[in-house]
């Protein structure tokens, strides 16, 4: 009675995840099924499941029909083998599918993953779009093997097949791949199919991918006009005001004038001295002016031997872009993006 | 006319000089003469040319003035005279702006024998400080060396004293030029013959091939 309970509970839990397969069986007896299965009637459920499955189906009709059949024969106490062959089916018609652990009886989830584990299948072969430089990139492709096997990738297009990788794995399997020839050059331009193969003892599988590689240039760095984070320090300054001018006025004027007094002959009298005041008024008056005048600028020498080396270095940071940039323009740029299915 | 000859002939080598660093000027000049004592003295003005040349640690200058001398008032001097002095000053640059300086004066009176003729070699140091852009001073004294005088005698103590501005372009395209000189002349016959001249000069340079 206990177990009886649990069935019912698992089963109702369950009916969404079957109702979510789409937009429902267009099978009528398929449907009569699903009803059952609904109603509980589990026996009935797999009599009309059976049924159906010996009509014509489409493929959507017969994956919900295996579905079906493995959740209920999942349910049943003697029907765990049964449901397992019930959900290898499932897989053979559709070897991406899955179910929600969280809406999933356990009993059925138990089932289906030992389907899984008995049988040898390729899931959820994906390739991540990415750019990169040939030589400093890879393209990461992802994917699970069920069962251990030796497993074969390759890049097929019309004209070239390239073997990525070929080793025994088990489980999910992550590779990069630098989409380049044997020769290391890079892959041409074009669509490829990425093909992965599992091979063990007689079970092969092999699932594939579409990707678009197209290539173009690097860029390049462009040349610098000046160094970044340093400016260029004015090449002159203006000096503090001195009143050295002045200074230096005064002495020449006053040694001139003292010159004169100490050689004047005192035989020839007192002289007038009329064109010693003259030009020493003019010295003067100059001192003066050129000591309030605003100096001029003159050469910094700090700052000049500065920009010298700010010159110097932006030279040699040109120069390394410039070579940088000749290596930059032998590199090729692949961007490698997944094709969905269908286009 | 010899000033005149020699005005023309300054100007003359001014031009192929130009590409040298040459600048030429005029100048207005005011003297103050004076000999063997206080009665004879003399004041004067007049015209004065000059042109200059810079070449690499070497410079030099001549010039060429023409001064009207009149007595001067309280001196009994009677007449006056007219004297044409010429001046030449070669350079040579040693370092902080001190040149070594040696050259020529000759000083011609007329008419005759009114003064005294006088020419000397001079020799010295002059002392050349930029004050700014486009202004400097300069300072300089030399012994005049081998003094001659149409009256004859000699002059074992003789100097002369020399300051001088100018101001003008940082180019060096213009200046106003001002100098002041002044000489000491112990001059000997049988007695003590003292000359004493103070002379100024005011006027405007242009330079050329700068």
């Amino acid at each position: 009675m206990r177990n009886a309970g649990l069935i019912v509970l698992s089963v109702l839990a369950f009916a969404p995840a079957l109702a979510a397969q789409g937009t429902g069986p267009q099978n009528a007896t398929l449907k009569r099924a699903l009803d059952a299965y609904n109603n509980l009637n589990l026996p009935q459920s797999i009599t009309l499941t059976q049924q159906a499955l010996g009509q014509r189906l489409s493929a959507d009709d017969q994956e919900r029909a295996y579905v079906l059949l493995g959740s209920a024969y999942s349910n049943q106490p003697d029907g765990f083998d049964k449901a397992i062959n019930a959900f290898k089916q499932v897989l053979l018609i559709r070897p991406e599918r899955t179910l929600d652990p969280n809406r999933t009886p356990t009993k059925t989830m138990v089932a289906f993953n030992m389907a899984l584990s008995t049988m040898l299948l390729v899931r959820g072969l994906s390739v991540d779009s990415s750019a990169f430089v040939v030589g400093q990139g890879a393209v990461p492709i992802h994917f699970t093997v069920t069962s251990p096997a030796r497993v074969r990738v390759r890049a097929v297009s019309a004209k070239t097949s390239v073997t990525i990788d070929s080793s025994v794995q088990n489980g999910t399997v992550s590779l990069r791949w630098p989409a380049t020839l044997p020769s290391g050059d890079p892959l041409p331009a074009g669509d490829y199919t990425l093909v992965v193969d599992a091979a063990a003892d007689q079970n092969t599988f092999s699932a594939a991918q579409r990707v678009r590689v197209a290539a173009g240039n690097v860029d390049t760095l462009p040349h610098l006009t000046e160094m970044p984070g340093y400016a260029k320090l004015p090449a002159t300054e203006i000096p503090q005001r001195s009143w050295r001018p002045m200074g230096v006025a005064f002495l020449y004027a006053g040694i001139a004038g003292a010159g004169t007094l100490a050689l004047e002959n005192s035989q020839l009298g007192s002289a007038n001295r009329r064109e010693l005041s003259l030009v020493a008024v003019g010295v003067l008056a100059t001192g003066v002016v050129m000591m309030l005048k605003k100096p001029a600028p003159v050469p910094a020498q700090g700052n000049i031997l500065y920009n010298r080396l700010l010159d110097e270095q932006l030279i040699r940071r040109n120069a390394d872009i410039a070579q940088g940039n000749v290596a930059l323009r032998r590199q090729v740029r692949l961007t490698v993006t997944p094709i969905p299915a269908g286009k | 006319m010899k000033p005149a000859l020699v005005g023309l002939a300054l100007a003359a080598v001014a031009g192929p000089l130009a590409a040298q660093k040459v600048n030429v000027g005029v100048q207005g000049v005011f003297a103050d003469y004076r000999e063997l004592g206080p009665a004879l003295s003399y004041n004067g003005g007049g015209l004065a040319g000059m042109a200059e040349l810079n070449w690499h640690k070497f410079s030099g200058d001549f010039q060429v003035a023409k001064i009207n001398f009149n007595p001067s008032s309280g001196s009994a001097a009677t007449d006056k005279f007219t004297s044409t002095q010429f001046d030449a000053h070669l350079r040579w640059f040693l370092a902080s702006g001190i040149s070594l300086e040696t050259g020529y004066t000759k000083r011609s009176i007329s008419p005759d024998f009114t003064t005294q003729n006088f020419t000397a070699i001079r020799a010295g140091v002059r002392a050349n400080y930029g004050l700014g852009p486009g202004a400097n001073l300069l300072l300089r004294g030399n012994y005049l060396a081998a003094a001659k005088f149409s009256g004859g005698g000699t002059a074992p103590f003789a100097l002369e004293l020399g300051l001088g501005i100018s101001v003008g372009a940082g180019s060096g395209r213009w200046r106003i030029t001002g100098d002041y000189e002044f000489q000491r002349i112990d001059r000997k016959t049988s007695v003590k013959v003292p000359i004493q001249q103070a002379l100024a000069r005011v006027g405007a340079a242009i330079g050329l091939g700068r």
